[in-house]
């Protein structure tokens, strides 16, 4: 039995693995669409072993991984949820690991800086579900439907399989065959080394920087996020 | 489909609208109002002149570069003091500052300053092809495209002469209206300020994700609107004072005629709520069969597509 059986936490059925890859899908696919929709810049980023992401309906989520590339934690801001409305405090988010070990209630209690937002004089933590990591165990205090319901849906594309999930991007990023070539060689390049840098090679740059021939800085950046460096240039 | 969701459970109850006598179900035919309703930005995007500037190159950031995303935020935040300066100026004064340079010009900008971030230019051609996925993707309680978004962007930009600006929303109970405000286009972080495309028919309640069902919201009004907006199409036309909507194109802030003129939003069917009993009707009235495609879509084409046929609305037996 383990120790957090008797607590009023459930086990959400996450692969840690499988979502970092999505994760690194969608950064893949951010990356080459950026130049032609630069509006887009803040919607998904790595601090390095965070990964953010927002949507178009102001709703964000944060993951935690290790460097082994294992969720520590993930933490929700779903502007759709009632949740949302509820009275806040800077204690809020706190309250979501309530369940879980003192230091990550204090790992909980800074990555909510990330989620604050003005609340009329106060700046506080918007944040509507989260989890977090323990023996081996991805556990919340929402059970699998209410994580989903409350936030777990802004992870919706990075959840899915590559076939698919490269399939929802091509409809919503609106990206052409090119551009879908150039994310799935970076991304299996990506996910077969993790740790060493990945080359965007310069006739890949050339496609992304015709199709926005100003927006190529803001590209490097990005990709400099999650590793992925220019060709002929060492430093991210 | 991709793009899709599901539509949130919901029990429909018939309400309609103040003026309608007709009893049973609402007689507000939606897809008659659908097919009168313009797709988002038609009035630029048939306009030759508009047009040219739409498609042309327009960069976020008019003299600096943009190198790092302190710099960006730094970038924004003045902007947006600079705006809200030049406005105070000139609601106390009789000569306007035009104060637009929040977007300017490519040409003037962009040339030197590879660092900025920038709408490149675009043509019909590439539209078309855009366009032409695009209605193969499409369907109710979808997200806008990033296509869609940069339409809706390009054609805000040029309507209000190259500044991002919000759309005005009127409800009839007055609960959810909002005025226009200038609203950043991308900022590091979470902005309340920053731009979104908003689905008038709430998506959760069945709203595509058509152009026509577009407008542009500041996100923390985007939020504060959530899921209780209507379920009907509802921008129709722009209402002038003292006559019943008509068909015009949508008008710019800095025109006279704006003074006497909303987007009205109309609400006849509203949906409560059930999770703990009831379905969601198979397709909720006033959407479009899932495996049907709307041809009213593209903005460019606005007069044209008024005349073809809809499809019909599927309502729940």
């Amino acid at each position: 039995m383990s120790s957090f059986d008797d607590k009023a936490v459930n086990r959400l059925a996450l692969d840690s693995m499988a979502l970092w890859k999505g994760c690194i899908l969608a950064s893949c696919v951010h990356g080459v669409m950026l130049a032609e929709y630069p509006f887009t810049l803040s919607e998904n980023a790595w601090f390095g072993e965070i990964y953010m992401v927002r949507n178009d309906e102001g709703s964000k989520a944060a993951l935690v991984f290790s460097e082994e590339r294992e969720l520590l934690m993930g933490m929700f801001d779903d502007r759709k949820s009632p949740r949302s409305r509820l009275v806040l405090s800077s204690q809020y988010a706190r309250s979501h690991y309530k369940e879980a070990p003192e230091d990550i209630q204090d790992a909980a209690q800074a990555l909510s800086l990330l989620f604050e937002e003005k609340a009329g004089e106060k700046k506080l933590p918007f944040v509507t579900t989260g989890f977090w990591e323990e023996e081996d165990q991805i556990l919340s205090r929402d059970n699998y439907e209410d994580w989903l319901a409350h936030g777990g849906h802004i992870l919706t594309a990075q959840m899915m399989p590559f076939e698919e999930a490269m399939s929802y991007f091509k409809a919503k990023c609106s990206m052409d065959d090119a551009r879908m070539e150039i994310a799935a060689r970076i991304y299996q390049e990506r996910i077969k080394s993790p740790k060493e840098k990945v080359i965007l090679k310069k006739e890949e740059i050339q496609v992304l920087e015709d199709t926005g021939p100003y927006n190529i800085q803001a590209c490097r950046q990005v990709f400099g996020q999650f590793g992925v460096v220019f060709e002929g240039e060492t430093e991210i | 489909m991709p793009t899709t969701i599901k539509a949130k459970k919901v029990k429909a109850k018939a309400q309609n609208p103040p003026d309608c006598k007709t009893k049973g179900v609402c007689p507000c035919n939606v897809f008659e109002r659908c097919r009168k309703r313009r797709p988002y930005g038609s009035d630029v995007w048939s306009n030759p002149k508009k047009k040219k500037q739409a498609l042309g190159a327009i960069a976020f950031d008019g003299n600096e570069g943009i190198t790092d995303e302190g710099q960006l935020d730094a970038l924004l935040t003045r902007f947006k003091y600079r705006n809200e300066a030049i406005t105070a100026y000139n609601n106390t004064h009789e000569k306007k500052w035009r104060f637009n340079e929040f977007f300017a010009n490519v040409r003037s900008a962009g040339g030197k300053n590879k660092n900025a971030l920038v709408l490149p230019a675009t043509n019909d051609l590439y539209i078309t092809q855009q366009m032409n996925k695009l209605k193969s993707s499409m369907y109710n309680t979808a997200l806008f495209t990033d296509f869609q978004r940069s339409m809706v962007a390009r054609a805000n930009l040029v309507r209000n002469g190259l500044t991002l600006r919000s759309d005005k929303y009127r409800t009839k109970e007055g609960e959810l209206d909002f005025d226009p405000k200038d609203v950043f286009p991308y900022a590091k972080g979470h902005r309340a300020e920053m731009w979104s495309v908003d689905h008038i028919q709430i998506r959760s309640k069945g709203g595509c994700n058509r152009f026509c069902n577009s407008a542009v919201l500041m996100l923390v009004d985007n939020s504060t609107r959530n899921d209780n907006g209507p379920s009907c199409p509802c921008i129709t036309a722009v209402e002038k004072k003292g006559q019943q909507p008509v068909l015009d194109d949508f008008t710019p802030e800095t025109s006279e005629t704006l003074k006497n003129s909303m987007y009205k939003l109309y609400v006849c069917v509203t949906y409560y709520r059930n999770t703990e009993e009831g379905e969601a009707p198979d397709y909720l009235p006033g959407t479009c069969h899932a495996s049907k495609h709307c041809n009213l879509d593209d903005p460019r084409k606005c007069t044209g597509i008024l005349r073809n046929p809809v499809v019909r609305p599927v309502y729940k037996k």
